[in-house]
């Protein structure tokens, strides 16, 4: 069954359960690549902060220099 | 006292629904309140919910947030979201605790007005996993269309299905006393 959409008309009270048309489920693939791509970098960008942070904190801990980019994240 | 009248609701049944729209929304109140019980079947965590209205696709929406959640320390962080449509807050997903809907209350104050539109919402995104956030906001929207609000379309931003047993309200505010509009 193709996806479908629910349109209810206030002046009627008419509620109709319609399929998508090509386009609009083009649409929605289209929007489900993206999610996917934008979890993907959430996720690479969550891992390189952890990185970040656990590195920071070993620097400091050893009395060595921190990157700019530790600094920054450590001064938030 | 505020009297709010039911104009509509919307039921999504058996496999779900891509996006649910209020049509011919009457002109005869002087607020609207959208009341939506819902849940995505999105696998990528929480979907955030979009708000079209009149079927307008332009660059004409701007949506201010402010948030918190239950895992992260961030205590509030506001961002703003792109300009083609409303983002109304976050709704569970597959991945969310099994069968636990959220919250959005979208609030459309004098809807008819033939100025730029005010929008207000108030989201919970409910969960009760340890390993994923339940995500509480609150926003601020704007419209910049002097017509009238006659449509609202709802959907995800995803593009993943409304799941079963999601449910719109629709209701209608009148200013003054006793539900009699006064001037």
């Amino acid at each position: 069954m193709a996806p479908t959409k629910i349109i209810h008309n206030c002046e009627t009270g008419v509620t109709e359960e319609v399929e998508l048309t090509a386009s609009e489920i083009a649409e929605l693939e289209t929007a489900r690549e993206q999610a996917e791509t934008d979890q993907a970098n959430r996720e690479a960008a969550e891992a390189a902060r952890a990185t970040l942070k656990v590195s920071a904190k070993a620097k400091l801990l050893a009395g060595q220099p921190l990157t700019e980019a530790e600094a920054d994240l450590l001064l938030g | 006292m505020i009297y709010q009248t039911l104009i509509s609701s919307i039921a999504v049944g058996v496999g779900g629904a891509a996006n649910i729209t209020f049509t011919s929304i009457p002109a005869t109140y002087t607020d609207l309140t959208l009341i939506l019980s819902a849940r995505t079947v999105t696998g990528l965590g929480q979907e955030t919910m979009r708000v079209q209205l009149n079927a307008d696709t332009g660059n004409n929406y701007s949506t201010r947030t402010l948030y918190t959640d239950t895992v992260n320390s961030v205590s509030s962080t506001s961002y703003t979201s792109i300009p083609y449509f409303l983002n109304s807050g976050w709704l569970p997903g597959d991945n969310n605790t099994a069968s636990v809907f959220g919250n959005i209350e979208i609030t459309f104050p004098n809807y008819t007005s033939s100025a730029n539109k005010l929008v207000q919402f108030n989201s919970t995104s409910e969960t009760n996993l340890a390993s994923a956030t339940g995500i509480l906001a609150v926003a601020a929207g704007t419209w910049a269309n002097s017509a009238a609000i006659t449509s609202i379309k709802l959907y995800g931003d995803y593009g993943q299905n409304f799941a079963r047993y999601t449910n719109a309200y629709l209701y209608g505010t009148l200013k003054g006393t006793g539900g009699a509009t006064a001037s």
